[in-house]
């Protein structure tokens, strides 16, 4: 059963018709017309979305070119679709969040300058990562990559006229782009290898490749050429997915507007790298180290993050921190084979992740723009629609069953448990297990802090305090739905968990060696009833992480900064963030600004501009101008001589040369 | 033999008479040399028994085209000095230029393609041809195309002169007679108070 | 009635048709323009343009994949030609919509453009020809018409003398293309391009002089008409001193012709002396490169310095000439099809440029236009870009053509001069786009709100940046223009 191109075309198409239409016209359309606009070609897209997922639920599938953008000799760039079951839950996920989000701009940017603006990137983002998602081969992931980046840059420097905004928007690119580079080195190592850039055909030849043991030398190290491969491709998800230590610009990015932070730094882009180690995982099946890289640097930061998410006092960065650790996850259950797992904990974390967010957002927008959650509390007075919304992502995020966080958590730290990988997975395992702790802490550190506590709100703010109108307070009910069921309804209804690949919900879209497979090991240990989860440690840490969240933050105590002032060093340590950004200040920019600097002085406005452009090619072009422009006089002689001229040398040539 | 020599006397007074148009200081003479031109080539046609092509330059050229330069010329006041500056100046370099062309166009003409082969002697030489007959016949049958093409140009450049030439000036003061016809007492007489 | 009967075979008129009714409306244009009242005369530019789109029908009906003869073997209508013949019929329709404001106020507009359709019909005839005689009327047909539209304005003193000057070098150049035209006959016995090519061939070495003699000179009376350098002295003050109209006109429909002809020349008529003309061409197209992509940088006169742009233009078509063979053939027509779109688009801009009667012509007018009228701006810079050859747009393409067929047929110096120069050329061009985006308004221009015109500027934007995109089906086409040919 194949699927109808047309529909397929028609999801991407929508968001960059509605994109293209608000960017274009923008200044002339009413902001109605621009969201309409824009909302429109969303859920329409997330409607035919679903109606997709369904069919795929079924069957379907879909695989094949549509247009070849490019031919050169045996380099051939062709534009296609591949639609299966991992795109399929991708496209349906990116849709309902980025749908959700978009009825939520409504009311979140109304009466900003730039609102057409804005929905004209946020539709044109949708579009970008659903290319990414839904794509066949490198280049559309390469494509979608690179397009989200930039609406990525673009969206966190949306208030282009404040300088933060500016700032965080250049590191998120510009970390992005040492990420893009290894990225781009990995694709065309696969083009160089496999002499084709279309995923199946990759993955066919993988086997082959492997079999024939290519190695290359890489600065004086042999590295296998799949190895070699899915590193570079890793260190793209690395920048993308803000894994350590190219973290430093997700938290940063928070200077946009928070549907974004929602959208893109939470749900969906920052995912992409997630994805991508999915997609491939017929190639990083076949290579120990790469597993093991996944694994330990999506433990590190996992756990680093966590511990930073502990003192933040930005309810956007505590936020922020917990999707870097949250990202963390993900890449332990890829690197630990659970690919299926690592999806799921994506889809999951999109659904509360975007709840949490977007409830900051309503939050922020009732205080005055005041993010710090010190100058909060006892909002659940004001805004109780936002304040149980956020409650059910927080108990989400926490890990608490039934709710969704619970469920993909949950099965990535067995998974880890269970598989055998040598230290990585050792220390991986006690990363995500004392993860749990910390995240269940911070999460209801900050929601008590919050809405409970203390009422710390300024009395400027406290006039305007109310709850925030229907188009944002809609979309955090849907989103909270989603963060209930979707845990439930991914291992209840479609089977994510199940071990055997076949029985699965994602089959054939995911590959996983059986020697791999730490599902299978699970099984073996013997199946659970719903519940286990009592017997299992990562549960009561979570409760234990509330637990004592309740005791320090629920009422007003004296608790936290005594324990502040008994650790100095630690605590602010953790506040600066374990200090990534001052290190790479003075190892990596500092530098590299020296270098530049004397680049540019010296070397090119002295050598170059200076010397060679202005001196010798410009001088010379200018000069010749000039003579050219006096050959000109006007003369009706001078042209008819020059004529003669002509043909006079034309004739000596010839009958000289012959 | 008697050929040859005639050929050589309009050959030779044609060139001269070119050289005449180029070099003479005063434009009319120039014109003069000019006629003097075309009769030495409508000889050369004449032995070349194109009579019909001899006769057609003289009476159309000479007869038409020249006489209408001449008056053009008359009517215009050419400044001749001006004309001539710098002539000394640009002498040295357009001479050498000059006769080393000249040079390569004999050499070229001369290279032995032009020999009685490909030049071979008339056909018709001696026999009973109607030589306007004959120019028609090609010119109705092979050039017709080419004869049409002539036609249109003609009207272009007849238009073009026209469009060109005729046109009301504004600062031109022109008699509109109905209009002087037309003028009452009203119009023109002015009672002044003294 | 007894049976009319022809003393000779009557001429297959068929593959003439579309030049028989540019010829018959061109007439009839110019005697009805007499019984149009004044506030009327402009009818007759919808009529010339109603001309010019039924030719265009008549050439696409009467063009099939094979050459079909006419006339005695003198007039052939082949892919090429007809290709050819749509291109000229195009440029002409642009430079009749330009004028359609521009000439407004001037007098005796009916018969400008009936002169246009003529001028049109020469070209048409030029591109057909395999006969130096049909090549050479057809010439002077073009030119001649050429000369009167260029010193229209006679009330503009820089117009008539630009006619003058324009008049008297072409006079020159037709003297030398006769002279050369004169030589070949007088080697072969014939005009007929086959069969002087054919005669051309079985000559011996002796005759060599003689050959290149007649070369050179049909060379340098064609590369006056292309305005190659160094025959392009005329250039900038004809196109300087014409109406712009005629100066976009004038840029891009008797380039087509004239390349089109050169290239049926060397082809059927000089194929033996291939080594010799690609010398010549191969200085030609330097020389015109140089000083058409340098000189420009002088200029402070937009009109100025776009003549010196063609010059440099002419120069990378040639390369394709020089290149030959299918790829160097079709990447001229290539050439020649893109440079047609974005030559009028930017002359368009131009002519809609005008205050209280003044055209903006100055570089300086340009500055701050973003600010006034964003969609203009954007249509020239795109039109700007894609003369420079930026990719993605057309222009990118049509280098790239000739660029690469240069490559492949062992020119590789040619082509690296030729990417020099474009570099060079880059510059003029985008302090176009400077002017118009990062200067403040000097001159304020109330801009002509013509829709006819306005819609030709989009869609000639539109059209450049689709062949910026998809470049594939134009050059499918221009490959199969070449069917009569190589």
């Amino acid at each position: 059963m194949t699927l109808s191109i047309t529909e397929l075309l028609l999801i991407p198409a929508l968001p960059l018709i509605a994109a293209l239409l608000t960017g274009i016209f923008g200044w002339a359309l009413k902001e109605k017309l621009s969201h309409l606009i824009c909302c429109i070609g969303v859920i329409a897209a997330a409607a035919l979305s679903v109606h997709v997922f369904l069919q795929v639920l079924d069957g379907a599938s879909f695989h094949g070119n549509i247009w070849t953008w490019m031919i050169s000799d045996n380099f051939i760039v062709p534009v296609g679709l591949m639609i299966d079951r991992l795109s399929a839950i991708m496209m349906v996920t990116v849709t309902i969040v980025s749908a959700c989000v978009h009825i939520y701009t409504i009311g979140y940017m109304h009466g900003d300058p730039g609102y057409s603006r804005f929905f004209s990137y946020i539709s044109a983002f949708t579009f970008s990562m659903l290319v990414l998602v839904m794509g066949n081969n490198f280049f559309t992931l390469f494509f979608g990559w690179e397009a989200v980046g930039l609406f990525s840059y673009l969206l966190i420097g949306f208030w282009f006229k404040r300088e933060s905004a500016n700032v965080a928007a250049m590191k998120a690119f510009i970390v992005n782009r040492i990420g893009d580079f290894g990225f781009a080195i990995g694709i065309l190592a696969v083009f160089y290898y496999f002499g084709t850039i279309e995923y199946k055909a990759v993955f066919e030849a993988v086997p082959a490749l492997v079999a024939a043991d290519f190695s290359l030398d890489f600065m004086g190290w042999e590295v296998s050429a799949i190895t070699f491969m899915c590193v570079a491709l890793f260190i793209g998800a690395m920048g993308k997915s803000a894994q350590v230590p190219l973290h430093v610009w997700l938290p940063d990015s928070m200077e946009g507007p928070t549907p974004i932070s929602a959208l893109i730094h939470a749900a969906t882009m920052v995912t992409a790298g997630v994805f991508m180690v999915a997609r491939l995982s017929p190639m990083f099946e076949y290579s120990e180290f790469a597993l093991a890289m996944v694994t330990v640097i999506g433990a590190i930061t996992a756990w680093m993050c966590a511990t930073i998410g502990l003192v933040q006092n930005d309810i956007k960065r505590v936020i922020a921190y917990s999707t870097c650790s949250q990202l963390g996850y993900m890449f332990v259950a890829c690197g630990v084979s659970a690919y299926s797992v690592g999806i799921f904990h994506l889809m999951t974390h999109a659904y509360f992740k975007a709840l949490l967010f977007l409830a900051a957002g309503s939050v922020i927008h009732a205080v005055m723009a005041e993010q710090d959650i010190r100058k909060m509390g006892q909002l659940r007075k004001y805004m109780p629609v936002t304040y149980i919304t956020m409650l059910i992502g927080a108990i989400a995020l926490a890990g608490v069953p039934p709710f969704a966080g619970f469920w993909s958590k949950d099965m990535i730290i067995e998974a880890t448990m269970v598989r055998d990988m040598g230290w990585a997975s050792e220390v991986a395992y006690w990363a995500v297990l004392s993860g749990v702790f910390m995240t269940a802490f911070y999460t209801f550190r900050m929601f008590f802090l919050t809405f409970h506590n203390s009422d710390r709100v300024d009395e400027h703010a406290k006039s305007h305090l109310h709850e925030s109108p229907k188009v944002i307070t809609v979309p955090l009910i849907i989103l909270a739905v989603g963060a209930m069921l979707a845990g439930w309804w991914g291992v209840q209804a479609l089977g994510i968990t199940n071990a055997e690949m076949a029985n699965n919900y994602f089959g054939s879209a995911i590959f996983v060696m059986d020697a791999h497979n730490p599902l299978i090991t699970l099984e073996e240990h013997g199946s659970h009833g719903w519940y286990h989860f009592i017997f299992t440690a990562p549960f009561w840490l979570a409760i234990g992480g509330i637990g004592l969240a309740f005791f320090m933050y629920f009422r007003e105590t004296t608790h936290p900064a005594r324990i502040a002032a008994t650790f100095p060093w630690l605590h602010s340590f953790l506040l600066d963030k374990w200090r990534w950004d001052e290190m790479n200040w003075k190892v990596l920019v500092m530098p590299a600004r020296c270098l530049g600097n004397i680049l540019w002085k010296k070397g090119d406005l002295g050598m170059i501009d200076g010397k060679i452009i202005h001196g010798g090619i410009v001088g010379t072009v200018l000069a010749g101008a000039a003579k050219l422009r006096n050959l000109q006089t006007g003369y009706v002689y001078h042209y008819a001589f020059a004529m003669v001229i002509g043909v006079f040398g034309l004739l000596t040539y010839l009958l000289l040369g012959s | 033999m008697l050929e040859a020599a005639f050929f050589y006397l309009f050959g030779g007074l044609a060139v001269v008479a070119a050289l005449g148009v180029v070099m003479a200081r005063n434009t009319i003479h120039s014109v003069m040399f000019l006629i003097f031109c075309f009769f030495n080539a409508s000889g050369l046609f004449f032995m070349l028994d194109a009579e019909f092509l001899g006769i057609i330059l003289i009476l159309i050229y000479v007869g038409a085209v020249m006489v209408m330069f001449m008056f053009v010329i008359m009517m215009l006041e050419v400044n001749f000095a001006r004309l001539r500056e710098g002539f000394l100046q640009y002498l040295p370099i357009g001479g050498a230029i000059a006769v080393m062309l000249l040079i390569e166009l004999i050499a070229a003409a001369t290279s032995g393609v032009f020999s009685s082969k490909t030049a071979s002697t008339v056909e018709h030489f001696g026999r009973e041809v109607n030589n306007t007959m004959e120019i028609g016949k090609v010119l109705y049958t092979k050039y017709l195309l080419g004869f049409e093409i002539a036609a249109i140009i003609l009207l272009v450049a007849l238009v073009g002169a026209v469009v060109l030439t005729l046109r009301s000036r504004k600062d031109a003061k022109y008699q509109v007679i109905s209009k002087q016809v037309k003028v009452r007492k009203e119009d023109r007489l002015r009672k002044v108070e003294m | 009635m007894a049976n009319i009967t022809f003393p000779f075979p009557f001429p297959v008129i068929l593959p003439v048709l579309p030049e028989i009714i540019v010829a018959v409306m061109a007439m009839v244009i110019l005697i009805w323009d007499l019984f149009l009242p004044a506030e009327r005369k402009q009818w007759t530019a919808y009529a010339a343009i109603a001309t010019c789109l039924v030719a265009i029908d008549a050439t696409l009906r009467t063009t099939g994949a094979d050459a079909q003869m006419a006339f005695y073997g003198q007039f052939v209508l082949d892919p090429f030609a007809g290709f050819t013949k749509l291109l000229i019929i195009g440029a002409t329709i642009y430079g009749i919509v330009l004028s359609l404001d521009y000439m407004k106020s001037e007098k005796n507009i009916g018969e400008y453009y009936s002169l246009m359709l003529f001028s049109m019909l020469g070209m048409m005839l030029m591109v057909s020809a395999t006969n130096f005689i049909i090549m050479y009327l057809g010439l002077e047909l073009m030119a001649l018409c050429l000369y009167v539209l260029v010193g229209y304005q006679r009330d503009v003193l820089r117009s008539s003398e630009a006619a003058l000057k324009y008049f008297i070098l072409g006079s020159l150049a037709s003297c030398m293309l006769l002279y050369g035209i004169s030589f070949l006959y007088g080697l072969s016995g014939s005009l007929d391009f086959a069969a002087v090519g054919q005669a051309l061939g079985s000559l011996g070495d002796n005759s060599s002089m003689a050959v290149s003699l007649g070369l050179v000179f049909i060379i340098a009376g064609m590369a006056f008409k292309v305005s190659l350098a160094p025959f392009h002295m005329w250039t900038p003050d004809a196109y300087e001193g014409a109406p712009t109209p005629i100066t976009a006109f004038m840029g891009v429909a008797p380039k087509v012709a004239g390349f089109a002809i050169l290239a049926r020349v060397v082809i059927d008529a000089l194929p033996s002396l291939q080594a010799d003309y690609v010398t010549i061409f191969s200085w030609l197209a330097v020389l015109s490169m140089a000083v058409g992509n340098i000189a420009a940088i002088a200029q402070r006169n937009i009109k100025r310095m776009l003549a010196y742009s063609t010059i440099g233009h002419v120069g990378f078509i040639l390369l394709g000439l020089i290149a030959g063979g299918p790829e160097g053939y079709s990447a001229m027509l290539v050439y020649l099809a893109v440079y047609l779109f974005m030559n009028m688009g930017a002359f368009a801009i131009i002519i809609l440029m005008r205050r209280e009667g003044i055209q903006g012509e100055l570089l300086d007018d340009f500055a701050g236009m973003s600010k006034v009228r964003p969609g203009y701006a954007l249509a020239m810079g795109l039109f700007m870009f894609s003369l420079a050859g930026i990719p993605f747009l057309g222009g990118f393409w049509a280098k790239y053509a000739v660029l690469i067929a240069a490559v492949h047929a062992g020119h590789l110096y040619l082509a690296l001069i030729g990417i020099l120069f474009s570099a060079v050329g880059a510059f003029y061009y985008i302090r176009v786009v400077k002017y118009i985006y990062f200067d403040e308004e000097r001159v304020a221009f109330d801009f002509s709100e013509n829709p006819l015109m306005q819609a030709t500027v989009a869609v000639t934007a539109i059209v450049v940046v689709a062949i910026g995109i998809f470049p594939q089906p134009l050059m499918d086409i221009c490959r199969a223009a070449l069917g009569g040919i190589v």
